[in-house]
């Protein structure tokens, strides 16, 4: 068993349903694995009894010949926002503490369609209101690589479970950068996909208009094989596009030659720390000689991305907390009642020409995909911070709050509703991973996770573990 | 902007229009904190008032951002 946690999702799936490898040995495998890395407090619930149950069931399906599906029997873990039929769900919170869903979520349904084993529900900032999964009534969530350092959010949880081994695909949610944050700091892959592509339905708002699911693994490959199964139109959540899913898989082998990678001169490497920056030049440098070509540009009205970010990003949640708030408020941790007491306090005219923000960054993006395939921006602009800080220096010696600053590159696919790829590209000096984000056009996807493919073909940042 | 003290006040108005009671506790640990949030609302607020940005829309969660090109293609 010990070569298992070492086994892509891919090749477990493959070795699964050639009856090579038992779907109970590899829940088991995970479940050791989450019990040697409890003190990292990435879990919430694990469904230990219940997993083997599923997991026996899986098995008994594949020696009689029968598969559900591409994930059969591979045990995967869900942020703890997704609603799960007759178990716990409790977004973090105190609040929901004691809530069991009626229904699972379209994503969580989705998975166990395709065979998936769900061994837990993973932590995460509490409402997924926040970026350091700095819990309160959890625990914190620690760093995979470095516990003393954060872990980013707000699906910390299901980052440091993908990154310790402990399930071999995790879900996440994505509003301001939630997946995309977490899956850098802890050296995985992480997917936000264009908004409409994957249901929300079952997932516990936090800003309507922005809100994502998307899959958290360790290479681009298993990213693609967990979008191939979550994506799609869902009646149930009126957000959702109405169009064919691709596979894909497809294109993951198809290289670079010749696409068009864009780097903004006024923002891609302004205000970066320097681990960061050299990361992320040295990536593209490496993308350059399998053939990619680098197009400069401006994207004129992007310094005010953040701004409209955070207007959004607060009076959504407020909105959806408002009774809450007034009724239960003390219930809330100090950071997230502060934020939602906050988000209060705006003019509607505020948040409307923030939402009208959101289209003139749109078009200026949409005018700049005519001559660019995709863009590369550094994943947030810092390396992990330690534990329990909520102020980072980026440039010279000035201090700035850690939630907006982490937010830099993030939100920039969070306003326009692009798609955007988290790939690992590097360590810094403590050995704590540097993420790049490859954002793209509108459910072009496959473009994403092609570059990202062929980059984890010529690198092998993916392939490092941390020390458990 | 405002001062600190004045900053206070005007949180104090703002949550009695919102109707969310705030303990004076509550409101030192917010006052400079939406302060600082209006006024880059503010900022942004008076950029897109401009006439060159007059036919950008909202987008919201009932408006896809993404179905009018769709459509055109």
């Amino acid at each position: 068993m010990s070569g298992i946690p070492n086994l892509t999702l891919a090749e477990a799936a493959k070795l699964v349903s050639q009856a090579e490898l038992s779907p109970v040995e590899l829940v088991n495998s995970c479940l050791e694995r989450i019990d040697s890395v409890k003190q990292m407090n990435a879990y919430i619930t694990v469904y230990e009894e219940q997993a083997k149950k599923v997991a026996q069931a899986a098995e008994n399906l594949v020696m009689a010949g029968y598969s559900l599906g591409p994930l059969h029997g591979i045990p995967f873990a869900l942020k703890d926002n997704i609603a799960l039929k007759g178990l716990r769900t409790t977004a973090g919170s105190k609040i929901l503490r004691d809530w069991i869903p009626e229904h699972d979520a379209t994503v969580a349904s989705r998975l166990k369609s395709a065979g998936a084993v769900i061994i837990g529900k993973t932590n995460l900032h509490e409402f997924a209101w926040g970026g350091t999964s700095d819990n309160p009534h959890y625990g914190t969530v620690k760093n995979a690589w470095d516990i003393s350092k954060f872990p980013a959010g707000s699906s910390g949880g299901s980052a440091v479970a993908v990154a310790t081994r402990s399930c071999f695909g995790a879900l996440g949610t994505d509003t301001g950068g939630s997946i995309r944050l977490p899956a850098a700091i802890n050296g995985v892959v992480g997917i936000r996909p264009t908004i409409g592509r994957v249901s929300n339905y079952g997932i516990i708002p936090l800003a309507w208009s922005m809100d994502t699911c998307g899959p958290m693994t360790r290479t681009v490959e298993d990213c693609a094989l967990m979008l191939n199964t979550i994506s799609g139109h869902d009646a149930l959540d009126p957000g959702s596009v109405v169009r064919p899913v691709p596979d894909f898989t497809a294109n993951l082998k198809m290289g670079v030659q010749g696409l068009r990678i864009g780097i903004v001169t006024n923002y891609s490497f302004k205000h970066v720390q320097m681990p960061v920056l050299n990361a992320v030049r040295n990536a593209i440098l490496a993308l350059e000689s399998q053939g990619a070509l680098v197009v400069e540009t401006e994207i004129p009205n992007i310094e005010d991305s953040l701004a409209a970010q955070f207007i959004i990003e607060a009076a959504e949640p407020s909105t959806y907390h408002q009774k809450w708030l007034r009724e239960r408020g003390d219930e809330y941790g100090e950071d997230v009642r502060t934020l939602l007491e906050a988000g209060e306090m705006y003019l509607a005219t505020h948040y409307i020409q923030a939402q009208r923000y959101r289209s003139l960054l749109r078009k200026e993006f949409m005018d700049a995909f005519r001559f660019i395939d995709l863009f590369i921006f550094p994943s947030l602009p810092f390396t992990a911070t330690p534990l329990g800080a909520t102020k980072v220096t980026i440039e010279g010696n000035v201090e700035e709050d850690i939630l907006s600053a982490i937010t830099q590159f993030t939100s920039l696919a969070s306003l326009t509703g692009l798609p955007a790829l988290n790939v690992p590209c590097g360590f810094d000096m403590d050995g704590v991973p540097i993420g790049m984000q490859l954002l793209g056009k509108p459910f072009d996807e496959e473009t994403l996770l092609r570059v990202g493919a062929l980059y984890q073909t010529i690198t092998n940042f993916h392939e490092k573990s941390p020390t458990i | 902007m405002a001062n600190y003290s004045s900053s206070e006040t005007i949180l104090s108005s703002l949550s009695s229009v919102a109707r969310l009671p705030l303990s004076p506790h509550r409101q030192v640990t917010l006052a400079q904190f939406v302060m600082s949030n209006l006024t880059a609302a503010a900022q942004l607020s008076e950029k897109m008032r401009e006439l060159e940005y007059t036919s950008m829309p909202p987008i919201t969660c009932f408006s896809h951002p993404f179905e009018k090109e769709e459509q055109e293609r």
